[in-house]
């Protein structure tokens, strides 16, 4: 298995921004209203945040990099590596990542990566701006990470329109000689690939006229090849029997009891799953953090969201022991067991 | 049953028993396939998959491939 430890690079600060544009799941009028009120029941999702056709992913996340530096007064020239994690990047290429780095003022001199993931992406863009930093001594890093995976949805297809949500985020680390270590365990089954994908658009089937053809799935769901398609029912079998023998295999390995954890922020996917997973892995309730009301699944970037919406004060003025846990799109998972200092974690931003 | 008691709190409507073609209960749909799956995982130890769901049409059929697969894998 994928388990490894990072030591010497420090959190020192998370943020996120949503559009300000919100849908509201009990307003959904294509959708009688005990459809509305069992949909809200069940995912414990009620308001996702739209992106603006001019908003993008980079544009919400230099704006919680923005802020972040801000608050831990770090002026941009002394960033050494920025990594971006996203699936809706701002053009086909260039990954979004480099230009970025000319918004952010960063120097030439910056190590500069895009990394295409998906939900479990928080935790895989970690392990690697870690991994690069651990290794090279480089001192400073951000990571930004964030969808405006809303876009990429048909507005018909109402299995997954009231589920998905926008957002950007950016985590600060530095290198830090007396920082604790990050211990991780990933996994991937690319097998299953097509439960969580988008079929053209991309160099095996670009997208043309026929692809554009909307296609009616089922009563509820009509959308196009070049729309996101999710085999619901597998990613939620996935999810229930897949993640927790991950998460408790990851804290048998570092010998840490699921109590002293103070938090295991997963990836918002639905409440049924937080419950599940939660309890699976022997964490009590108020150990696992809810931002599906207010927040939905932002994709990426739900661990991040979560941070900053439900334990922002404990973050900033405490030290915790986190265990993060991503999964989703490859099909891929990630978790990761860490201690962070008391950290700038800013309020959401809502742009 | 023990098993219709279970599955009962999550039917707001319909008195449930074991001969209920469940796909017909006003509360069915896609999601409600999920909150059972996650009951019957949570009282049971077991998941359920969509092939399961597919192969029963009653709850009692849902409780017989429970058993199953209690007797085939243990707790999940």
């Amino acid at each position: 298995m994928a388990r490894f430890n990072l030591s010497g690079i420090g959190l020192r600060g998370v943020a996120a921004a949503v559009p300000a544009q919100r849908e509201d799941n009990a307003a959904l009028d294509a959708l009688p209203e005990s459809r509305r009120q069992e949909l809200i029941r069940t995912t414990g999702i009620r308001y996702r945040h739209i992106a603006r056709e001019d908003q993008c992913a980079s544009d919400l996340c230099v704006a919680a990099a923005e802020r972040l530096l801000q608050e831990l007064s770090w002026a941009p020239d002394s960033i050494d590596v920025l990594v971006m994690v996203t699936q809706t990047p701002d053009h086909p290429l260039p990954g979004p990542a480099s230009h970025v780095q000319h918004r952010l003022g960063l120097r030439t001199s910056t190590v500069v990566l895009d990394i295409n993931h998906g939900c479990a992406g928080y935790v895989y863009g970690l392990s690697v701006i870690g991994s690069l930093m651990a290794a090279s001594g480089l001192k400073k890093g951000l990571l930004l990470v964030g969808d405006t995976i809303t876009r990429t949805i048909a507005d018909s297809d109402y299995s997954l329109r009231p589920i998905f949500s926008d957002s950007g985020s950016a985590t600060a680390l530095e290198w830090d000689p007396e920082a604790g270590s990050m211990a991780f365990l990933m996994g991937t089954s690319g097998q299953e690939y097509e439960a969580i994908y988008i079929p053209h658009g991309g160099a095996r089937h670009p997208l043309t006229e026929a692809s554009l053809h909307p296609e009616t799935v089922t009563s509820s769901v009509t959308r196009h090849a070049g729309q996101l398609a999710m085999k619901g029912q597998d990613v939620f079998t996935f999810g229930l029997t897949r993640i927790a023998p991950e998460i408790k295999q990851l804290l048998e390995d570092t010998g840490t009891e699921p109590d002293a954890v103070d938090h295991l922020v997963l990836h918002q996917a639905n409440q049924l799953l937080l419950d599940a997973i939660g309890r699976k892995a022997g964490m009590r309730p108020e150990q696992v953090p809810s931002s599906l009301y207010d927040y939905g699944n932002t994709s990426s970037a739900t661990i991040p969201v979560t941070m900053c919406h439900r334990l922002g004060t404990a973050l900033e003025n405490q030290h915790q022991r986190l265990l993060l846990s991503g999964f989703g799109v490859g099909l891929s998972w990630g978790s990761v067991l860490l201690e962070t200092p008391p950290l700038a974690c800013p309020a959401i931003i809502t742009l | 049953m023990a098993f219709v008691q279970v599955l009962q709190g999550q039917f707001v409507q319909s008195e449930l028993a074991p001969e209920a073609d469940f796909r017909n209960l006003p509360e069915w749909s896609s999601l409600q396939a999920l909150v059972v799956i996650t009951t019957i995982d949570e009282a049971y130890g077991v998941v359920l998959l969509e092939q399961d769901l597919d192969r029963a049409k009653t709850l009692e059929d849902l409780y017989q491939i429970t058993l199953q697969k209690l007797a085939a894998h243990g707790t999940v």
